[in-house]
Formats: C-alpha cells, sequence, structure tokens
C-alpha cells in the first residue's frame, strides 16, 4: 500500500513536468513570407500544341432516343358506373 | 334471505310478462304512428312486433313494413334476420338481396342468382339493370350489353315495382342507356357509344358525366374538333361543380394529337388552376363539416353564410343523388320526432326505451350523412389530383417532343410553323326564346365545334402515341 502511494506521488511528479512544458521562443532572425496575389491573363496566354478532336471513328453517329410518357389514356367508365349504381338506394 | 331480496325481482318480472303486447296491437300502433308521420316510432314498434312474430307471417302485411322501410331506411332493421330468409317472399326481397351482392362486389353471385330468379322478375327492368352491372363487371360485356338492350326494350311497357318510386324507376331506365354506351366504349364501338350517350336528355342527373364520356368517344374516333366544342360547352356555369379537370385533360390530349402543342399548355394551365381552386374549397368545406354538420343539416343561416357561393356548389355536386335525398330526409325525420317523443301517448317505460331508440337512429343517420359527405369530398379531392398529376406527365410529353424537334431541325426536318386559324362554329342556332326547363337554362350548353387544323402535316411527320 505504501509502495503504491510512493508510486503515485512519482508518477504525479514526473507528468507535472510535461504539463506545464513551455515552447522554446520563436527565433528573431527567421523571416515568415506569405505568398503574393498572382494575377493570369487568359487572353495573352498562348499555348502551343496541337488540337485534337474527336474523329469519325471514335465517335458514333446516333440520334437521340425518343422517351416517350404514359399519356392517359380513358378505357372503360367502370368508376363512373359504380358510383351511379350506388346512388340509387 | 336470499329468496327475500330476489323475490321482488321475480315478481317484476312476471308481472311483465303477465301483461304482453298482442302482436295486433303493436301492428297497430306501428300503423297509426307511420299515418301520424311518425316513421321512426312507427318502426320501433314494428321492429317489436317482427321481434316476437315467431312465425315470420307477415305476408298479410307487408306493404306497411315496405312503406315504412322505404321512409326510414333497412339499416334501421339490419339487426333482425328477415331478410336473409333463403325463399323470399317479395318483390322487393329480390331486388334487395340483388343491391346487397353489389354493396359487397359479389359480382358472380349476383349474376347467377339473377338466372335462377322467377320469370317475373329476370323479365323486369329493375332486375334486368343490376344484372347487366354485374355481368358488366365480371368481364361478360356481350351479355351487359344484351341485357342493357332489353332493359330499355321492357321499360317502354313496365310500370315501375310496387317497392321504387316513380322517380327512381325512371333513373334506373336512365342508367340502361348511359350503362349500354359504356359497355360500347369499353368493346371499343365509339360510333354507337356516341349514338348511344346522344339519346341521353339534358334533364338527366347523368348528363354532366355522359358530356365526358362523349368528348372521350370522340377523342377516340379522332374528333378532335367536337372534343374541343364539347369543352367550350361545359363552361356553361350549370355544368361549372362537376368539373374535376378530366374535360381539360381530354381537350389537352387533343391538341397534342393535332400537334398544337403550344396550345396544349392552355388547358393543362386551366386544369392546375381551377383544381387547385378546387382543392382549396373541397379541404375548406371538410373543416366547416368537421365542426358545424349539424348546424348545417339544420339550413342555419347563420352557418351557410360561412360557405361561399362556390363552397355551396360543390356540396350540391354531392347532394344530386336519391341516396342523398333519402338519408337527408331520413335526418329531418328523426329530429323532428326525438323532439316531439315526449309527447307520446304511450306509458313511461316505452317512452324511454321510444327516445332511446330514436336517440340511437339520430346517431346512426347523422353518421351516415357524414360519411357520405365527407367520403364523397375525399374521393373528388383524390380525383383532382390524380387528374393534376395526368396533366404533369402530359407536360412532359410535350416537352419531350420539343425537344425532339430540336434535334429535327439540326437535321435538316422542318419544325412547328406559324399557327393557323382557330374557328369555332356553332353548330345549333342560338336559341332566342329562353326556355327554362327544370334546373337550368337550356340554351347555356351549346353544341360548339371548334375548327383546329393540325399542324402534324406541316410537320411532314406523324406522330402517333
Amino acid at each position: 500500500m505504501k509502495n503504491l502511494s510512493l508510486l503515485m506521488i512519482l508518477l504525479v511528479i514526473l507528468s507535472a513536468g510535461t504539463l506545464f512544458a513551455q515552447n522554446p521562443p520563436a527565433d528573431p532572425s527567421v523571416n515568415y513570407e506569405y505568398k503574393k496575389y498572382q494575377k493570369f491573363d487568359l487572353g495573352n496566354l498562348s499555348i502551343k500544341g496541337n488540337i485534337l478532336t474527336p474523329g469519325d471513328v471514335s465517335v458514333r453517329d446516333r440520334l437521340p432516343s425518343s422517351i416517350t410518357h404514359d399519356v392517359y389514356d380513358r378505357k372503360n367508365f367502370n368508376d363512373h358506373m359504380d358510383k351511379d349504381i350506388q346512388d340509387i338506394r | 334471505m336470499r329468496l327475500l331480496l330476489v323475490l321482488p325481482f321475480i315478481l317484476a318480472s312476471w308481472l311483465g310478462n303477465s301483461q304482453p303486447k298482442e302482436l295486433k296491437y303493436l301492428l297497430e300502433l306501428s300503423s297509426d304512428l307511420k299515418e301520424a308521420e311518425r316513421p321512426f316510432a312507427a318502426s320501433f314498434y314494428l321492429k317489436e312486433y317482427l321481434k316476437k312474430n315467431e312465425e315470420k307471417k307477415f305476408h298479410k302485411n307487408y306493404e306497411h313494413i315496405l312503406n315504412l322501410i322505404d321512409l326510414v331506411g333497412y339499416s334501421v332493421f339490419d339487426d333482425i334476420a328477415f331478410f336473409d330468409s333463403r325463399s323470399y317472399p317479395f318483390a322487393a326481397m329480390y331486388y334487395h338481396s340483388l343491391k346487397a351482392l353489389i354493396f359487397q362486389k359479389n359480382y358472380n353471385k349476383v349474376y347467377l342468382n339473377f338466372l335462377k330468379f322467377p320469370k317475373r322478375y329476370r323479365e323486369h327492368p329493375v332486375y334486368i339493370q343490376l344484372y347487366g352491372f354485374a355481368a358488366y363487371m365480371i368481364g361478360e360485356h356481350d351479355q351487359a350489353e344484351n341485357a342493357f338492350k332489353l332493359c330499355l326494350q321492357k321499360a317502354k311497357k313496365t310500370q315501375p315495382p310496387h317497392f321504387m318510386s316513380r322517380r327512381n324507376y325512371q333513373l334506373v331506365i336512365e342508367q340502361c342507356r348511359v350503362f349500354e354506351a359504356r359497355v360500347l366504349y369499353k368493346k371499343e364501338m365509339y360510333k354507337n357509344a356516341l349514338a348511344s350517350y346522344d339519346k341521353v336528355q339534358e334533364s338527366s342527373l347523368y348528363y354532366p358525366s355522359v358530356f365526358i364520356e362523349r368528348a372521350w368517344s370522340n377523342y377516340q374516333l379522332n374528333m378532335y374538333d367536337e372534343v374541343l366544342g364539347l369543352n367550350l360547352s361545359y363552361k356553361a356555369s350549370w355544368l361549372a361543380p362537376f368539373y374535376d379537370g378530366e374535360i381539360d385533360l381530354v381537350s389537352a390530349l387533343s391538341l397534342m394529337k393535332l400537334c398544337r402543342w403550344d396550345d396544349v399548355f392552355f388547358f393543362l394551365t386551366e386544369l392546375h388552376k381551377r383544381g387547385n381552386r378546387m382543392i382549396a374549397n373541397v379541404n375548406q368545406i371538410e373543416y366547416f363539416l368537421e365542426k358545424l354538420l349539424e348546424d348545417y343539416l339544420a339550413q342555419d343561416k347563420k352557418v351557410l353564410r360561412k360557405l361561399s357561393p362556390g363552397q355551396k356548389r360543390i356540396l350540391r355536386r354531392f347532394q344530386l343523388n336519391t341516396y342523398w335525398e333519402r338519408i337527408y330526409e331520413q335526418y329531418l325525420a328523426v329530429v323532428k320526432e326525438l323532439k316531439s317523443a315526449k309527447l307520446m301517448p304511450i306509458d313511461k317505460v316505452d317512452g324511454k326505451r321510444l327516445s332511446r331508440f330514436l336517440t340511437e337512429q339520430k346517431m346512426k343517420i347523422t353518421k351516415e350523412v357524414r360519411n357520405h359527405l365527407l367520403g364523397e369530398l375525399s374521393r373528388y379531392r383524390l380525383l383532382l389530383y390524380s387528374m393534376k398529376e395526368r396533366a404533369d406527365g402530359l407536360e412532359l410529353e410535350i416537352l419531350a417532343r420539343y425537344r425532339n424537334t430540336i434535334y429535327d431541325n439540326d437535321n435538316g426536318l422542318e419544325t412547328l410553323t406559324d399557327k393557323k386559324q382557330i374557328s369555332v362554329e356553332k353548330v345549333e342556332g342560338v336559341v332566342q326564346n329562353w326556355d327554362y326547363n327544370q334546373e337550368y337554362w337550356r340554351d347555356e350548353v351549346g353544341k360548339f365545334k371548334i375548327k383546329i387544323p393540325s399542324q402534324c402535316e406541316e410537320n411532314k411527320k406523324e406522330i402517333d402515341l
């Protein structure tokens, strides 16, 4: 028990050093410089090289697929009949 | 000691049994009350009579029984099993047995039971109509068509049955005409269907729905000018409460067939605009009825002022049927009887039982009225929503076609050109002398044709849906 309490005190003393540790002071001889604003004039920018476009071989020519939606069409009037027959009671 | 405690009850029950009400007395009392325009009190005593009449020998009094049933409704007697008898004693029983099966959607049984009926019933329009309906619902369209034709044929020489009012009988005959047209539509015989629809009179209760059905038949026959003419006629103010968007939808479809895609949007916008207005009104009516149903039924003027004229017209739409007329009459009768129940010349015990019976009946009928109105409102709202959804589907289709024309244009095909002129032609001459016919001004509903040239030829391409 006595040994355990001694061990605890020792641990507290050791950990106190790390807890209260401070950063070393900044070196005044080091100068930090941030990147300056850079402007690109895209109009004057010229790129040298060949323009490559997909050729007839690589692109398959086809018409766009036509999309059809379910357009309503009356097949019967069952709903009307059901209502009418129930009205006479 | 125990015997002393039980003795008063035994004596009371013995005394009660020692003075049994004679069956004859019950029946006479019931009859007198009916004469005194108290049908619910009369049915109370009739029920007592039927419960005590173990032999069920009521054939001599069947007219009185049926008249009462007609006044107060079958639901009053639903706890008495005399309708379940296998050998139906009356013509009305045959009819109501079929009707009950139709309400249960047991169409096969209607079809089979009818064939077992005695010949005199199998040749009466009222029964034939129910048989034809059942045949249609189970897919026997030829049988159904024959049945409705037979119904119309027999109607010329047959009188209404004793259990049915002349007005209801007239409605049954009108239904035979409309149902025949609907069967023909289902069989894709659109020209014949149109011929049948044309025979439906403007004063008929079914005229507003026939209007839509005629538009569909014309649409199927590619007679788009007729469809658009019907849309114009449908603007008559008396038809406004029947609006459910379908006439605008079928008009929009017709314009799509004519490749007049810009014009389609006119009807779709109209459908959304009127549909939204109707839905808002339906919501407000529902809220109103939930809170003030009984005041509305009593036609309290202060309460009625809370409804706009448009809302009143919508409610009226659900009251244009015999079912509503009957339940509303029953409601008014039971309220009146309940108020005067205390003045009945009967003993205290019977008085209490009677007022309890009347209160029960009032609750039952109020519930029926509420279910009818709220159910109809809910169905109407669903219908409007479904029409709006269909309109959205059509809008997408039109936009897809627009997109296709852009590609067609890129491929050297012609696009839509300038629209051709639209002309409206009135088929029937203007009626100068207004002929007031029942509930509306006859010349409100004009018969128009709108001549709209197709733009499909301009595009030099056929578009098939």
